[in-house]
């Protein structure tokens, strides 16, 4: 038996003699490569966020800036959780302060729980469990500093560094003995601000944080973005570099026509190595691959990954997402290194340049006369409107309702933003002025009776009968009245339907088509805001190819010719031919930023003709059997505040596939002699476009003319 | 002082692993009386030892059964009281701690020699299910605290004992057989999710994040960012900014080696080995069959311990808490070790020749 115990010390020989093996491969071969490691174990890059630009409207008053933050932040290693085990999440609703932090706060205890615990969930999963982290942002001033007396006093490094080290850890315990919410740290940062609200939400736009999904994706797949990218970025990357825009698009699934970073990051995530790499190097300006050093084999070693999209916020809609590069600025970033016993050293630093301020043509008062406009029939109601000055393309206002309070967005996950993303029936985000589309109903007879002038198969004294009613084969087409005898300018006064089947008869419906799209209906206008609508111009191609049906006529050109059946425009285009008109025939490129250059496209149709129609449509407002009358001329109405003031435009009905009365809108400009503002109006389920539409756009012109008072009257159309 | 003469290298070799621990734990733990408090338990182990290596080791074989009945009752009752950092290892008296399942080592080795020591039924399998069942008793007490690394630790030691008293091989392959199968029913049943997350992330690193891998992570790049000659003592940066964890006691071996270096991680090393072989060489000399097994018993246990902890700390193992012998902090782990010492000595002095 004795030869047993020798095979025991042999064995145990053996197994010490493989400790020091593996000691020599870690301490003498791989030496330099865990020196490293270890310098990159006690350092770590922080970003110090730019201060973004102000958004301001054209004279200077401040539509979005950043404000100081008055923050709460969790330090979840210091909540005395079990962070390994699952259960942390119980846990966490346990914790025993939440109650009182809560009170604090004035906030329900459950909804102050799941904020921590998305807080903590994502510090776990980023393996960054003991630096604190915002879980509650933008508490009042007050509140802040009543909880500063019993919040975690240890991350208060002024007090604290300025101790000897013995004194520091004593006076720290002393510290935390007191407090009564430990792991909870007050904290400040910059946060976004709307000071005034909804005003001009749609245009401002909102900041969100990256989603989880994206910034997972992004990070666990070797691809970072480098900082906050638009699409812009993405856009600009693709065109200036072929190579990138092939591997895009050999990335890209068939149906798939945008190329978005997720979308792309989701991609690659599927591609095999080396393709990985081609990615990241084609994509090096905003994409990057993670730091990940490609260790030896069998090395159960990696390094952190970047951990810059921790806090970071993309503008999602509007100006802040279009200017989201200007408006970011750049953000800074530190290389920070502990040194035992000595104070954190700074190995490298680059400080933020602070974002430029956009300046906006929107004017606040006016947009907020148009938002309160649109609501005066009830802060339910749901509409859009535009006005821009006719000489030089500028967008004043570009209003749509229901709306929404981008300072909702600041706070993730806030109950008000649920909600707004939850409203499937009255969408707040949508942005009704640029995406919405509308039959524009009876506004369209102006670009019929325009083309059929210009073209020449109609004349202004040409006349017809209306009787309410014609036949035509089966079909029977009415109008709203018995106009009787009427020529071009009365129709449009009255908006007689029976002249204008007539008329878009004499043009068929293909000229139909194209002078719509002479009038800037059908394409984008070009706006200076993200995904704008451009709409539908039917033609008997059109319907051919989309419905792969025939074209009804003359069914079908008469329900185009009073602007129903098909067409639908934005009430952003309808503004913008409105523009045309009053200016004279140059149909503007519309923008909000000041600086976007002006651009104009001369339309083809004599100023001769433009002024018939002027004139007409200044009728439908001050003729006392004009359609727009009534909304203008009542009991201190508009006309009597503005007597030397005449409006112009065209009201419309426009039915439509819902239930309920149909969309009014009012559409126009003035004043009617020297115009200097067009105007589109609609009000869903309105009903008639002399009603809500045409009271809406002549309260906002009420607040226009109050503000620029004109020095005298003058009337007729002197062009 | 004749055990001075005879066992002068195994003393030194003990002493000298006990003053690295000293050192290191007085590194490990700056600013705290941890260096101080493993002066004293080092003074009450060498006490200890130098009681049991004069008690005559037979009297403490005629006692074997008292003192693991009693120390079984402990592990029993340990389980009533409240967790201490998520396990329940610990009596608290007053200003320290005692931790039973420490004591459980020696006084299982005892039994074991004992019974295996015993003529009767030695040679058939059936002999195998006395020493099988004392064994599995404490393990399944210490799995309940829980506690792993310490339970882990009698699997080697029973097998050691086993082969050393003669078990036919192929029974002792089945006791491995059977081990085995206990582990895979240990991995389903008894496991919490974080211990099998660690084995995993030891196994696939890529595919586990941060958190689970971090002490091995942290504790490879200590050791190697220590290279050939270390970064001094005092000087290691990891150590010093608590980028190690539990670095007194489970992870002491990567504060050695990132201090000192390989030379330091290898005279460190050389001490553990040549005190297990120098314990093994008892064994191999002593002719009673008791006495010889109490030795290798003693000798399979620090060997072993030591190995599952410096396998750990250089990632040749997955993550599991135990102290390193005579090094770590900890007084009842001190303690004990010096009794398996203290057994060994007394192993070689009161050696009855003539009843083998």
């Amino acid at each position: 038996m004795r030869g047993r115990v020798l095979h025991l010390g042999l064995f145990f020989g053996a197994a010490f003699a493989l400790v020091g093996g593996r000691l020599f491969q870690l301490q003498v071969l791989k030496a330099d490569l865990y020196r490293q490691l270890a310098d990159r174990a006690r350092s770590w890059d922080e970003l110090t966020p730019s201060r973004r630009g102000r958004i301001v409207d054209r004279k200077g008053r401040t539509l979005a800036c950043d404000v100081p933050s008055f923050d709460l932040s969790v330090v979840p290693a210091r909540l005395g959780l079990d962070l390994r085990r699952e259960g942390w999440k119980e846990e966490l609703r346990g914790v025993e302060f939440l109650p009182e932090l809560a009170r604090a706060l004035g906030v329900e205890r459950e909804s102050l729980a799941a904020r921590m615990e998305a807080t903590v969930a994502r510090a776990v999963r980023w393996g960054e469990t003991s630096r604190p982290h915002v879980f509650f942002r933008g508490v009042e001033k007050p509140t802040w500093l009543s909880c500063r007396l019993l919040c975690d006093p240890s991350y208060e490094k002024a007090e604290l560094d300025s101790l000897p080290r013995r004194a520091r850890a004593r006076k720290r315990k002393e510290l935390l003995r007191r407090s009564r919410f430990p792991g909870v740290v007050c904290s400040t940062s910059l946060r976004r601000s709307y000071p005034r609200g909804k005003t001009a939400c749609h245009v401002v736009g909102y900041l969100q944080l990256y989603n989880a999904g994206e910034a997972d994706s992004l990070r666990e797949h070797g691809l970072l973005l480098r900082f906050a990218p638009t699409r812009d970025d993405l856009v600009e990357t693709l065109e200036s570099k072929p190579e990138a825009r092939e591997l895009a698009e050999s990335a890209l699934e068939p149906g798939e026509e945008e190329l978005t970073a997720h979308l792309l990051a989701a991609r690659v995530r599927s591609l095999p190595q080396e393709r990985r790499a081609a990615f990241a190097e084609a994509f090096g300006r905003w994409v990057v691959s993670t730091p990940k050093v490609e260790l030896a084999e069998g090395e159960r070693i990696w390094v952190e990954s970047n951990k810059h999209l921790k806090d970071m916020r993309i503008g999602r809609r509007g100006i802040e997402a279009v200017e989201n590069e200007s408006l970011r600025g750049k953000h800074g970033f530190r290389v920070l290194m502990l040194q035992p016993g000595k104070r954190m050293d700074y190995l490298r630093e680059e400080p933020p340049r602070p974002g430029s301020t956009v300046a906006l043509t929107i004017d606040a008062d006016l947009q907020r006369a148009m938002e309160h406009a649109l609501e005066r029939t009830g802060s339910e109601a749901m509409g859009a409107g535009v006005a821009l000055d006719v000489r030089t393309g500028e967008l004043l206002a570009l209003a749509s309702s229901p709306g929404f309070d981008p300072n909702w967005f600041v706070t993730p996950g806030s109950d008000e933003v649920s909600r707004v993303l939850k409203d499937e029936a009255r969408k707040p985000l949508f942005n009704r002025a640029i995406q919405g589309l509308y039959p524009p109903a009876s506004v369209f007879k102006v670009v019929v009776a325009a083309g059929a002038l210009a073209q020449g198969t109609i004349t202004p004294e040409m006349r017809c009968g209306c009787s309410g009613l014609i036949e035509r084969g089966r079909g029977r087409f009415r109008c709203e009245g018995v106009h009787n005898d009427v020529a071009m300018e009365r129709a449009v006064v009255v908006s007689c339907n029976i002249f204008f089947y007539l008329a878009g008869e004499t043009l068929g419906a293909d000229a139909l088509a194209s002078w719509s799209r002479e009038f800037g209906f059908g394409s984008r206008t070009g706006v200076d805001l993200p995904d704008e609508k451009k709409g539908t111009v039917p033609d008997p191609d059109w319907k051919e190819m989309t419905l792969g049906e025939k074209w009804l006529s003359p069914t079908e050109t008469y329900h185009f010719a009073i602007g129903q059946g098909f067409l639908c425009v934005t009430p952003l285009q309808v503004a913008c031919m409105m523009c045309a008109f009053a200016n004279g025939g140059r149909f503007p490129r519309p923008r909000v930023l000041q600086h976007t250059p002006e651009g104009w496209r001369r339309l083809r149709v004599s100023p001769k003709v433009l002024r018939l129609v002027r004139e007409a449509m200044r009728r439908a407002v001050n003729d006392p059997d004009g359609t727009a009358y009534r909304a203008f001329h009542g009991e201190g109405g508009f006309s009597e505040r503005f007597p030397a003031v005449a409006v112009a435009g065209k009201t419309g009905s426009a039915q439509h596939s819902g239930r309920g009365p149909t969309h009014s809108w009012f559409a126009g400009y003035a004043p009617a002699n020297s115009p200097e503002l067009a105007f589109a109006v609609i009000i869903e389920q309105g009903g008639k476009g002399g009603g809500a539409a045409a009271e809406a756009a002549a309260e906002f012109l009420s607040a226009y003319f109050e503000a620029s008072p004109r020095p005298s009257a003058r009337g007729g159309d002197e062009r | 002082m004749n055990v001075l003469r005879k066992h002068w290298p195994l003393l030194l070799v003990l002493v000298c692993a006990s003053a690295v621990g000293l050192l290191f734990v007085g590194s490990a733990a700056e600013g705290s009386q941890r260096a101080a408090k493993q002066c004293l338990w080092l003074a009450a182990g060498l006490g200890v030892m130098a009681a049991v290596a004069f008690v005559d080791y037979h009297l403490l074989l005629r006692r074997a059964w008292e003192i693991y009945g009693l120390l079984l009752l402990l592990l029993v009752l340990i389980l009533f009281t409240r967790p201490i950092s998520g396990s329940r290892s610990w009596f608290r008296l007053g200003f320290f701690s005692v931790q039973p399942s420490e004591f459980m080592k020696p006084a299982l080795i005892l039994l074991l020699a004992c019974v295996l020591g015993s003529p009767g039924k030695r040679g058939r399998p059936v002999g195998l299910i006395l020493p099988l069942a004392l064994t599995l008793a404490p393990m399944a007490l210490i799995l309940r605290q829980p506690d792993l690394g310490t339970a882990g630790l009698f699997v080697p030691l029973m097998l050691a004992m086993l082969y050393v008293a003669g078990t036919e091989i192929r029974h002792l392959g089945m006791v491995v057989g059977g081990a085995g199968v206990g582990a895979g029913m240990m991995w389903w049943l008894v496991m919490k999710g974080y211990q099998r997350r660690r084995i995993l992330a030891w196994l696939y690193p890529e595919q586990y994040g941060l958190r689970d891998a971090w002490q091995l992570r942290q504790s490879l790049t200590a050791i190697g960012s220590g290279g050939f000659w270390g970064k001094g003592l005092h000087a290691g940066a990891l150590n010093k900014l608590g980028l190690i964890p539990v670095k007194e006691t489970d992870l002491i071996y990567a504060v050695v080696c990132e201090e000192w270096g390989f030379w330091g991680g290898m005279m460190l090393l050389g001490f553990l080995a040549a005190a297990t072989l120098l314990c093994v060489s008892v064994a191999a000399r002593t002719r009673e069959t008791t006495g010889r097994l109490v030795a290798a018993g003693a000798a399979a246990l620090l060997g072993s311990q030591a190995l599952l902890n410096l396998y750990v700390a250089v990632g040749l193992l997955p993550t599991t808490g135990v102290t390193l012998p005579f090094v770590s902090y900890g007084g009842s782990s001190m303690l004990s070790c010096y009794i398996c010492a203290g057994l060994v000595l007394s192993v070689s002095e009161h050696e009855r020749r003539g009843l083998s």
